[in-house]
This record gives C-alpha cells, structure tokens and sequence, in this order.
C-alpha cells in the first residue's frame, strides 16, 4: 500500500529536517500509541494500539531513521508484529523552502501488511491506515506550529 | 458372483448420533489429563520469507509459560517430517511419474512457505497465558516475491520456493491408451476447451486437535488425536522422532468429521509429541477454526486444457487432456496423490479408449495441497461432464444422447479403462435415465421454452459422475488391505477391533449387522472398537470410502472365520456334523432339528472354560484375525502409466435445474435429482444420510466455497465470516433414488458411498446454469458458480438484451 501527500508549516527546512529525525519529537505525533523506546539517535521502538474491524491489541514496531540529507530529506524504516500480523513499512520526507521561512514536505508512505491484517480486504485496511496516517501529520504540522508559536 | 437376497436395507438410526445431539459425545478437545499444558502456535503471516531470527526468549518470561520454541530449538532427535503418502521417493518406480520432496522440520527453519506455516509454539498452564505468549515472539522476516499463481509459477521468472529444484514443478504424471492423435486426425469435431476447478476445502465440526503424553521411563508415547489413520500417525511419528527404543500409542475419541482433511501428517502431529517429551507433562493442542483455513489443507485447484475428438454423432474418439494442480506448500500431505487420480479418471463413465492426460503440480505460496471428499475425482468428473455439454451444444445434440452413446455399456463389465483403472460394475445409462425420469427431464425442457418467451432463464443440467473408491497406491500407506480382529468372550458377547477410524460414518452399526448376517450376534451385543493402535490389528485407516469396500469384506471374512470354529466346537457338543449345522439368533443349530442346539453363549464358554469338552487337537479361544487383501487393484504402473488404483466405482447420476436471475448472476435451484449406485446397501439410513451430505457438501462447492488469496499470497478467508457455506436455506429438497449393481469382486457387494454427491453439483450445476443462460452466449469454463462470477460471465458475453 503505497500513500502520498504534502503538508506546508511555517518552519524553515533546517527546523524541520531537525523535528522529523527526532526519535524523542517524532513519538509525539503517533496516533494510539502506548510506549515507546529509544535506542540512540537513529533507533526507537513504538508499541501503539491498533484497531481494525474486529482484529484489536498492541504491535510493536522497530524503528530506524536509515537516510538523513540534512536539511532537505530523511527516511524512516519500520518493522513490527503484533495480533498475528506483520507489518513493514517505510516513509521519506522531501522538504523544500517555498517561502522565506515556510517549508513544503512531500511525504511518501509504504507499508505492507501480513498476517492477520494483511487478510483483511485492501480497501478496509487502506481506510484505517490513511486515516491514522493523516492524523500524524496533522498533528506534525501543529506540533511544529506550536513550536513556532513559542519562540 | 450371486449374491443372497438379503431383503430391504435397513434404516437403523446410529447409536453415536444420540451422543453427539445430547453433547455427550467425547472428542479430542474434550480430553483432560493431570497437570496438562496447552500449546499454541505462532504461524507465519508471510506467505514467502526468509527467516533471520525467531526469538521467543520474551515469550518464555511470560506468566505461566513452561515451554516456548522455534525451529533453531529443535533438538536434534526431532527430524524432518516422514513422508506421507508416499514413502519412497520413486513410488511407482516405473511408469511415467517425476516426484520432488522437500524435507520440513514441524517448525519452519530458513523459510517460510506460507501464510499459516508454524514458526515456534508456546506452552503454558492454560491457553489462554499460551496465547498471550504467542504476542510476545518475535520473527524477523524477510519478505520474498509471492508465486500465488501456479501457471505463474511455471514461468522461467517466477520465485522459486525451493531453490534447490530449479523450478515449481513438483510432480509430473502421464498416462495414456490407444492412439489419442489419430483420433484428434479423424474426428469430424475437436472441442478444445480451459476449465478450471477453485480452490476449497472441508470444514469439520471438529477442526484437528493432538494431546501427547510421554513415559520417559518406557519410551512411551501416548497420542490422542482426531485422526483418520491411526496406525499411519503412530509410524510417521515413530519416523520423525529418532529416540532410542521410542513406542508411539495412538488413540481417537470420536472424531467430528474428516473429509479427508484428517488423512494427513501435520507439522503439530510431531511439535506436540516433542512439546510433551520436552515438558515431561501432557500437552494439548486444538486447532481454532482460523488456524484451520489457513494451516489444514486445500484442495481442489486445477487447471486443465483439453481436447475432445468426436464423431458427428457425439461418439467420442479420444480425449487428451494437459493439466496443472496447483499443489500449494510440498509438505506431505497427499496432495500430489489426488492430482495423480485427477488423470487416472478423465474418461470418467465413458468408454474412451484413445486417451492421454498429463499432470503438473506445481508449488505455490499457498496452504498445502491434500485430500479433500473426492480426492482428485471431483476435478476429472468437473473436466468430463462439462466436455460432454460442451461437445453436445457444439453438435446441435441432446446432452442426454451424447452421454448415452458414450456410457460404458453393463456387460462390458469388469472394464478396464484406459488408465488400466478396474471398473467392477455399474449401469450408467439406467442411472441417468431414472435421473431424467425423476427430473421430468421433457417436461422441464418445456418449461424452459415457456419461461424464455417470457424472458425468464431456466437451465437444465446433468452429470453422470463416478468416484471410484477403496484406493490402493504402490510405495504408498494406501496398502490395499484391511485388519479385523474378532472376539467371542465366555458371555457370547462379539468385540470387533477394526484397523479403521470411524469418523462419523457410522462404522458401528455396520459391522454390527455385518456380524450378525455371518454369526446371529444381536447387534446389542456387539462392541466395536477401533482408532486405538494398541487394541486394534494394524491397518491403514479410514479414507476413499474404503471402509465399505475392503473393511466390510474383512469383518465378513473374520466372522466366517470365527463361524467355523464355532461350527467345529459345536458339531462336537451336539455330536451333529458341522456342515448340518446353522448359525442363527444366538444359537448353533442342527438344519431340520430345532431341538437339537446350543448357544453362542455355551460354545463360547466352553471354548474358553470347558477346554475338555473341545475335540482334542483344537486350540481354545474364540477369537480371530483377518487380514483382507483387496483383490480388484493392481501395485505396478505399466510403461504408459496405467494401473488399477481404486478397486470400485460408485456413481451417481445426477440433474439439476435451476433458474438464473440475470440482474443479480444468483441461481435458484428449482429440482436436484440423485440416482445413486454404491453396489449393495447395507443401512440406507447410514447411506443416504452420508449421500445428502456429500451432496451438500458439493452445493457448497459449485456455488458458495472458495479459499481465494491476495496478490501478497494472504489468505483471504479465515473465518465462516468469509468462507461461505451453505446453510438449509440453500439446500433444495433432493430428490433421492438408489440403484443396485453389487461389486462383484468382495464378498459384501458393496461400493464406496458418501462420496459421489460431492462431486456431482459442479459439473451438474454449471450444465445447468451455461444452459440457463445459453441464449446470451454465457460461457462458464470456471468454478464457482458465485453471483458475481455469473454475473461477470453475463457480461463478457454483452449482459441482458436492451429493453425495448
């Protein structure tokens, strides 16, 4: 399942290179997430709360920040089971000054979901995924503006 | 051979059905023994991966965990699965059959094949904690290309699952007779046609379960498990486990269903038993309705290409047919023995003697391939029976006529078919025109007529099925033979040990009125006991319908066995010669002196008791042995591939019809007719209870069951949810009828029964909705017959005629 888009906050790339390759900043943004972990700078574990139809409970999803072009690119890669399911995926983040002091961040998203998950019909599963997936960047994008707002 | 007139078949409701209803029956899952553990299992959710690590060192700190492993865990004792069929690695040493073998260890190591496929398992005090332990495994898994796609699979591109072969194709088989290309040369018309068979499965009210028990001190182990083969689990698992002097004891409860789904060996047959020797403590294993759709085998998926030769008048002259099984994962699971049946019957009823077939089975990213009610004759009587409609519309003919000019006519036998298959008896063409009789067959082709003016879509459907039974295979654990041991106690009460395993068959019932045709034992005082390899004589089970063939002849032949003893210690109280004298109602009489009689009772005790009152040179006991040999097959291919693997042939003529709604692509079944022959019915209850499931079952099969898998190789039906079966609101009112060609080579008469119906309603059902259908130019060279596939198929042919 592959998922794209693009978001615009008010920081400039260097802000936002800095915010995204944040183990401890980047845990904040995840939707239902329980516990997390980090390792060391490029290294951290999440355990969320994942809830589709009737499939419930934790997975746990080895994280690593595997590219870093700073200021302008970065990739994170992830690796987790839980419920019976497997799941893997990766996310780049292109960012590009469109502003004096405004970055654009193109994101891409692909995961691919095994087990349990993985048999449930593509279109449920993409719903759930887009969804959680939109939440993080929005809370991404007000969790940059905040810090913006208080300096 | 002429049988006795033995008078209508009796209807005896099973005395295990009481159990079963009142809950009283007692299954595996039901067994509870001192300070047992409970297995679960972590199965892989990729259908194709390389294994770098499963750790299950969290798993093992958890609350009430005693046990967890994976497949680097494994001590060195535990070695690859045995082979099952098969267990030699050339079975047929001769003939034209390739074979590749894969050796897996119960707990995948290096990769995994399939979605489902056991990576470690967890043992615990209850299921529960063993569950939750399961969440704690970590696999690190590297996915690999899927091969979801058996012609796929065969491209010179596609993901290997075994990189040692070289290639997916794990068997290849030929068979063939006379010369097919002449007959393609001189046929007036060549039907050459793609038809596919869908994947499904059996879904037993029991799903499998295994509880071990280990003496270290004996070297004993005790399994408990639902299976169909006994004897065979207790020497693959003697196999597979290399501890010095190891004994394995199997014993079933009463087994809820096993549609050949049993007839198997599992990874878990081998993980518990090691889970339970490494525990020292009982361990229990019950398979939950997901882990059986994805982990218990598949069956079914072919593909085939076939060719028909025929004459102007619908004589068939030859039939060749190139097909690909798609075998799923290479465990040893049998899968690859159905495709082989799959060839070894194409011609199906039909006397075509110019024949080749081919199979291929290939491996897949899917859950492996094995028996399944039908075990390969579904498919061939789905290729057949839709090539005799196809052929007949082609020649502007009748379907009925075709078939009647094909049918292999009564007196030609026993017939050897072209594969060198034995066919012992049968009346093909009086089956189906009782069948047409039933179905009104001319007043429904009106009806038809009248419904299309009104633009109505009525479609009428037929199929003359054969599933031959009782198999027999070389280098195989189909061993062609059948163990009775039969006891007279003091007391004049009968024990009946069987080498099968019924699994709800009603096994009981028969041999009771078997014995009591042979010894005058009422039935109330017979006990059978079987599916317990320390008390019963060894034998290969219960599958391919053999209980009626080779099991009923064993249980006659040991009474009359027992009976001539009984005759000999008789003749010697009652100073009457043996051969003038009866055995009847519990009594040994003296023919035309009914006063002159002793009872089984009396001959018993003496024969136990009163050993001075036995003729001198006479052994004591009553008690005998016997070992049937089926007499109707043959071990060794020929250099063409024929052989006789199945030693009768059951058949059912079958008629359908149906009104298709063109909007929705939903058929409604209007009228099915059976006309059924399994040679002599012994209990017509029993018969046509296991008939009416098998035709449920293959309802079930034609239009609502389907294991179907993402482009990922995820199974997408794990649930009842997802995998539709029928219910009684899809179930017409058959309509039954039964005839009588008795099997000619065994002593009972009788056929194989339960299987016939299953594999009827694909090819029936798809005659009948391509003839529902037939003035759109619906084509359906596919199963199943789901809504949104006839649907589909309605629009590729240009949907409804535009309104107005």
């Amino acid at each position: 399942m592959k998922l794209e888009g693009e978001f615009t906050v008010s920081r400039c790339p260097q802000e936002v290179y800095d915010f995204l390759v944040d183990p401890h900043r980047l845990v904040k943004c995840m939707t239902n997430l329980q516990r997390h972990e980090v390792q060391d700078r490029d290294h951290f574990t999440v355990t969320v709360w994942v809830g589709i139809s009737h499939m419930l409970g934790l997975m746990t999803v080895k994280m690593e920040i595997v590219e870093r072009e700073a200021p302008r690119y970065a990739k994170v890669v992830g690796k987790g089971t839980g419920i019976g399911s497997m799941v893997n995926m990766e996310s780049s983040f292109a960012l590009e000054e469109v502003d004096n002091g405004t970055t654009r961040v193109n994101w891409v998203g692909e995961a691919r979901m095994d087990g349990r998950i993985g048999s449930l019909a593509g279109g449920l599963v993409e719903h759930v995924v887009r969804a959680n997936l939109e939440q993080f960047i929005k809370v991404l994008g007000t969790q940059l503006d905040e810090g913006s707002a208080a300096e | 051979m002429a049988l006795p007139d033995r008078g209508e078949p009796r209807r005896d409701f099973r005395a295990g059905d009481y159990e079963a209803l009142a809950g009283r029956a007692r299954y595996t899952g039901d067994l509870d023994l001192p300070g047992m553990l409970y297995a679960a299992i972590y199965r892989s959710p990729l259908a194709h991966g390389r294994i770098h690590r499963v750790d299950v060192g969290a798993a093992r700190q958890a609350p009430g965990v005693v046990l967890a492993l994976a497949g680097q865990d494994l001590p060195p004792w535990v070695k690859p699965q045995a082979m099952f069929p098969f267990f030699t690695q050339d079975p047929f040493e001769m003939g034209r059959s390739i074979f590749k073998w894969f050796h897996h260890h119960c707990l995948a190591r290096d990769k995994v094949r399939y979605e489902g496929e056991p990576l470690a398992v967890v043992v615990a005090t209850d299921r529960y904690a063993a569950e939750d332990a399961l969440e704690l495994v970590e696999a690190d898994l590297e996915p690999l290309p899927p091969v979801t796609d058996a012609q796929r699979g065969l491209e010179p591109d596609a993901p290997l699952l075994y990189e040692e072969w070289g290639d997916n194709v794990m068997l290849t088989f030929r068979v063939s007779n006379g010369d097919v290309e002449a007959a393609l040369q001189q046929a007036d018309l060549v039907v050459q046609e793609r038809l596919y068979s869908h994947r499904f499965t059996g879904t037993p009210l029991e799903p499998r379960a295994v509880v071990a028990r280990y003496e270290p001190d004996r070297a004993l182990l005790h399994l408990w498990a639902a299976t169909q083969v006994p004897h065979g689990l207790s020497t693959l698992v003697q196999k597979t486990l290399d501890i010095p002097h190891l004994k394995v004891v199997v014993q079933t409860g009463r087994i809820g269903g096993g549609f050949g789904q049993k007839w198997s060996f599992y990874p878990e047959d081998t993980l518990i038993p090691v889970c339970a020797i490494l525990t020292g403590r009982p361990v229990k294993w019950v398979e939950t309705r997901r882990e059986h759709m994805a982990a218990t085998i598949h069956a079914r998926e072919q593909t085939h290409e076939v060719e028909m030769a025929l004459r102007r008048d619908g004589t068939v002259l030859g039939l060749r047919d190139r097909f690909i099984a798609d075998i799923g994962t290479a465990y040893p699971q049998g899968g690859l023995a159905s495709a082989v049946s799959t060839c070894m019957f194409l011609p199906g009823a039909y006397g075509i003697q110019n024949f080749s077939g081919e199979v291929r089975g290939v491996v897949t990213n899917k859950t492996p391939f094995g028996a399944h009610r039908g075990f390969g004759k579904s498919e061939a009587a789905y290729v057949i029976e839709r090539m005799m409609d196809i052929a007949a519309h082609r020649l502007g003919l009748d379907p009925a006529e075709v078939r009647r000019r094909n049918f292999i006519p009564p007196e030609a036998f026993p017939y050897v078919s072209a594969t060198g298959s034995r066919y012992d008896s049968g009346s093909y063409a009086r089956a189906l025109e009782r069948a047409l009789e039933l179905a009104d067959y001319e007043g429904a082709r009106r009806e038809q007529e009248r419904l299309r003016r009104e633009g109505r879509y009525l479609g009428i459907g037929m199929a003359v099925v054969i599933e031959p039974s009782s198999s027999t295979r070389m280098g195989s654990y189909n061993a062609g033979y059948y163990s009775v041991v039969m006891r007279l106690d003091p007391t004049g009460r009968l024990y009946v040990f069987t080498s099968g395993s019924d699994e709800g068959q009603g096994h009981a019932e028969a041999v009771a009125q078997l014995v009591q045709e042979e010894l005058g034992v009422p039935p109330g005082d017979v006990y059978v006991v079987e599916g317990d390899t320390l008390r019963c004589p060894y034998g290969s089970g219960s599958y391919s319908s053999r209980f009626s063939v080779v099991g009923s002849s064993a249980v006659t032949l040991a009474a009359r066995k027992l009976r001539e003893k009984v005759q000999a210690i008789a003749s010697h109280l009652l100073g009457q010669p043996a051969e003038a004298l009866e055995v009847r109602d519990g009594q040994v009489i003296a023919v035309g002196q009914p006063e002159r009689a002793v009872s089984l009772a009396q001959v018993a005790h003496t024969a136990y008791v009163e050993l001075y009152r036995l003729p001198e040179e006479m052994e004591p006991g009553l008690e005998v042995t016997y070992h049937y040999r089926d007499p109707n097959v043959a071990f060794r291919p020929d250099a063409r591939g024929r052989v006789a693997m199945f030693s009768s042939v059951p058949y059912d003529a079958e008629v359908a019809v149906v009104e298709v709604d063109p909007e929705t692509g939903r058929l409604h079944i209007l009228k099915y007719v059976s006309v059924h022959d399994c040679g002599r019915v012994l209990n017509r209850g029993i018969v046509e209870a296991q008939h009416l499931g098998a035709l449920v079952h293959g309802i079930g099969g034609a239009i609502y069951e389907e294991l179907t898998y993402n482009e990922e190789g995820q199974l997408l039906n794990h649930t009842f949810k997802d995998y539709l079966l029928p219910t009684v609101m899809e179930t017409p009112a058959f309509v039954l009828d039964h005839i009588e060609t008795p099997n000619p080579f065994i002593p009972t008469g009788m056929k194989g029964a339960g299987e016939t119906g299953a594999i009827g309603p694909p090819p029936a059902l798809s005659n009948a909705v391509e003839d529902a259908l037939r003035p759109l130019g619906v084509r359906l060279r596919a199963t199943p017959l789901s809504p949104h596939r006839v649907w589909a198929a309605l629009q590729e042919a240009g949907g409804l005629p535009q309104q107005g």
